[in-house]
């Protein structure tokens, strides 16, 4: 960040201008894409104190991961319940307490992703998203190895029947496709099958990792261009060194981040940052939201909300307080369930979220839950219409609609009595296209 | 970022439908059933293909086993045990057990069984062959927004031709990738029984049509994300409607069975029986991917995937439409040929595809596989997949062309001659 940056640096620190300001578009934006959203009140305020100092508190991160509701941890666990699990996590994002971090944690959660469908252990599952929550902003190569070793990761890639007689490819072949080099990167069929071996004896014992020496096959082998008598650790730091690790990674911050495709030059960039930081990931996703191809047109809107973004992010946006449990079953309903993806690819993403069946489900769910909250909270606004939709389309929309829509939802609004005035206008809003952006 | 308009929006009198349209707020259930848009039964062609994916890569050497059981037998000593009670098909080749009601099909000629299928080189990556399928593009390394499927740019042909709705993804709530076209947005429908909207805040019943027949034509984003987002809501409003009136009269003329892929096969018999005008559809069986102790698992698909399937080709001969019905079950990869230590198997290459319906030429086809030359353990690819799609979609009454499976490669598509003279 103090690296002096050419013209053409995708990098280079956004500076808000008259024609282009630091405005409740571009606090949205922000706060959307780091926070999940943030209530009207809050985003007003950080455009009063302005950029430097939003960004500034935004990084100032003194909880570190740690959430006021950590103490709620093992209730799931304890009663096995992945429902449970589900909308504790739920709880968590809603609550916010390190918003970020939450955040970060759902990435990891989708690019380590990991079904309790074949893991069959709450607790496990639990054990590995709490691992996001404490690495999700540290080390790369740390929160890779961890995860290495993770139990229900161990058991959801097979890696506890790898053995030195009977290697499994599983885990090393995903390691290598979806964690870190990326699809077309540079390894082929032969460091698959030997960075199997190198895994083998990463076993876990009575719920816990452990490495059992007589399943290691200790012999040599060749991963990425490295020969020696590897084990599982020196494969994850081969592969996290890789340049096309930094890539890959890259490429996979920058579509959470800015842009679903982002530009070989941005990935480069941000590649080249990531090296720079040694893998550690908190100061890269500060560059990249200082940034002023985080700020750009192409940048902003660019996203489909996900079923998370829908549930718990319209809930963030309104201010409005909806109950865990059923935010994260409607997410589930919207494809989106929670340490169930559907394969170790991941959760669907962007266009794949949206199709006829999950917008219907999206509407019922504005309908159903979203309304009635707003009724509550926002019902000192039913007497007056034309507040009503101003905040509304601040809230919802960061204000940005056209004069046309905006004097029609109005109308609408002045022609709804007074008891549904609230409910009818947020739900006609929530069904604007824009309101299904990120 | 201003919010496209719709041509009539600067029309006061219909300021709240105009609305309505540009904004697409969703209307409610329509009272007045009889001005929804008249074209519930299709103008012209019926012909119906749908495609079943068997995802995670189904063991084709488990599925029909080959004449060579010798050596079957020292490759695979106990996945291989079933091929003693197999369905005989001729020159040797039997079916899995499980399929009896594909078997009874086949003996009354109307399965096609086309051997070694896949493409060169192939890839034992789930994700990436999957990808390849879908596209029916062997080169695709990474789906874009921009990458099309081989039924969505069949459906891109039919839209323009007038079909309303070609395309749809049925007993899931996402549509897939084989079914994304360049211009088409293709519904997903995942069940008809919560296929709705069910809350209406606005209490406001009258601006249904308007909405189901607005152009939302315009877009402020160089990447066309309103218009997908708008096309998705329209199609939803649309399709959920119209869906409800066709479906409503049909009873099953076959047994379905309760569990959800049974139910994703009543849905198919629904939509071809009613002439509803979609004429290309995707669904999906899950859970093939045996690395372990497959035996069990395997024939346990197979059953589930024969008594849908059994149903579906049953109810459909009963009520006469299967003349007019295609359908391809295809899988990502084969498995490799020797079992693993695990007593399943891993990933592999090439597998048979199967091709059924009334018009389908009935029997066996392409290569045998050679176990005894072998591609790096895996069954070799003996006919590209292309080909079959080509076949599959000639027998639906599509254009090959239409779909772009090997622009350019015409020779690749050479018709496998998988129709029948005479419909049966």
């Amino acid at each position: 960040m103090s690296r002096e940056r050419v013209p053409d640096d995708p990098l280079a620190p956004w500076h808000p201008t008259d024609a282009d300001p630091f405005d409740l578009g571009a606090a949205g934006h922000l706060f959307r894409r780091l926070h999940g959203g943030v209530d009207l009140e809050t985003r007003r305020r950080a455009v009063r104190r302005g950029l430097r100092r939003t960004l500034r508190a935004l990084f100032d991160r003194r909880s570190e991961g740690r959430s006021s509701l950590d103490g709620w941890a093992d209730v799931p666990v304890a009663l096995g319940d992945a429902a449970a699990l589900r909308a504790y996590r739920v709880w968590r994002l809603l609550d916010a307490t390190d918003p970020l971090a939450e955040r970060m944690a759902m990435f990891w959660h989708d690019h380590f992703a990991t079904s309790i469908a074949k893991v069959a252990d709450v607790g496990q599952m639990a054990r590995q998203l709490a691992l996001f929550d404490r690495l999700g902003l540290g080390s790369f190569e740390q929160l890779t190895l961890a995860v290495a070793r993770d139990p229900a990761m161990i058991r959801w890639l097979d890696n506890d029947s790898n053995t030195a007689e009977h290697p499994n490819e599983n885990f090393a072949r995903e390691l290598l496709e979806l964690f870190t080099l990326g699809r077309g990167g540079g390894y082929d069929e032969h460091d698959v099958r030997e960075a199997a071996r190198a895994f083998t004896g990463f076993d876990v014992r009575d719920g816990e990792f452990e490495f059992v020496e007589r399943h290691h096959d200790g012999g040599d082998k060749t991963v990425l261009g490295a020969r020696g008598s590897l084990r599982g650790e020196d494969v994850v730091r081969l592969a996290v060194a890789h340049p096309d690790t930094h890539a890959h990674v890259a490429r996979r911050l920058l579509a959470f981040l800015v842009h679903p495709e982002p530009s070989e030059p941005e990935i480069e960039a941000v590649a080249r940052c990531f090296a720079a930081h040694d893998g550690e990931i908190a100061p890269v996703v500060e560059t990249i939201a200082r940034s002023r191809t985080f700020f750009s047109a192409r940048a902003r809107r660019s996203r489909i909300k996900d079923p998370l973004d829908w549930t718990v992010g319209s809930a963030r946006l309104l201010g409005v307080r909806v109950p865990p449990r059923q935010a994260a079953e409607a997410a589930a309903d919207l494809g989106l369930s929670i340490a169930a993806p559907p394969s170790v690819e991941g959760f669907p993403r962007e266009r794949q979220w949206l199709t006829s069946t999950t917008w219907l489900r999206r509407a019922n769910y504005a309908a159903e839950v979203l309304c009635p909250a707003a009724a509550e909270a926002l019902a000192d606004l039913g007497s007056t219409p034309d507040r009503l939709v101003t905040t509304l389309v601040d809230a919802l929309l960061d204000g940005l609609l056209d004069s046309d829509s905006t004097g029609r939802l109005v109308d609408l609004a002045r022609r709804t009595p007074a008891a549904d005035r609230v409910a009818a206008t947020t739900h006609a809003v929530l069904l604007l296209p824009e309101a299904q952006l990120l | 970022m201003t919010h496209p308009r719709h041509s009539s929006a600067d029309d006061a009198a219909v300021s709240r439908r105009a609305l309505l349209a540009s904004a697409c707020i969703a209307p409610l259930a329509v009272s007045s059933l009889g001005r929804l848009p008249a074209r519930i039964l299709p103008a012209g062609d019926d012909r119906t293909l749908l495609v079943l994916e068997l995802v995670g890569g189904n063991d084709g050497l488990a599925t029909v086993f080959p004449a060579d059981t010798d050596a079957l037998f020292r490759l695979r000593p106990t996945l291989a045990r079933p091929a003693r009670d197999a369905h005989r098909l001729g020159d040797g080749i039997g079916l899995h057990p499980a399929l009896a009601r594909v078997a009874r099909h086949y003996g009354e000629g109307r399965v096609a069984i086309v051997q070694g299928v896949g493409y060169e080189p192939p890839d034992r990556s789930h994700f990436r062959s999957r990808d390849v399928w879908h596209a029916a593009d062997p080169s695709l390394l990474r789906p874009t927004a921009d990458t099309t499927g081989w039924l969505g740019r069949a459906c891109d042909r039919l839209a323009a031709e007038g079909a309303a709705t070609p395309g749809m993804s049925i007993g899931r709530i996402d549509v897939p990738l084989a079914l994304r076209g360049r211009t088409i947005v293709a519904p997903a429908v995942s069940s008809l029984s919560d296929y709705a909207l069910r809350i209406d805040p606005l209490g406001d019943r009258d601006a249904a049509e308007e909405l189901a027949a607005s152009s939302r034509a315009g877009a402020n984003r160089p990447d066309d994300l309103d218009r997908f987002v708008r096309e998705v809501a329209d199609e939803a409003l649309r399709s959920e409607q119209r869906l409800k009136v066709a479906l409503s009269a049909f009873r099953p003329r076959a047994e379905f069975p309760a569990d959800a892929f049974g139910q994703t096969m009543q849905l198919a018999a629904r939509i071809i029986a009613s002439g509803f005008g979609t004429r290309v559809l995707h669904a999906q069986l899950g859970g093939f991917d045996t690395h372990a102790a497959q035996a069990a698992t395997h024939t346990a698909l197979l059953t589930q995937l024969d008594e849908g399937l059994g149903a579906l080709l049953d109810d459909l001969q009963a009520r006469d439409a299967l003349a007019r019905t295609t359908i391809v079950v295809h899988s990502e990869f084969g498995r490799r040929v020797a079992e693993n230590a695990s007593l399943g198997t891993d990933h592999g290459a090439a597998a048979p595809v199967f091709v059924l319906g009334g018009s389908v030429r009935g029997g066996v086809y392409g290569t045998a596989p050679d176990l005894s030359d072998l591609d790096d353990g895996d069954v070799r690819v003996t006919c590209d997949f292309r080909r079959v799609y080509a076949d599959a979609l000639r027998l639906a009454g599509m254009d090959p062309a239409a779909a772009a499976l090997a622009p350019g490669r015409a020779e690749l598509l050479a018709p496998l001659g998988l129709a029948a003279a005479t419909p049966r």
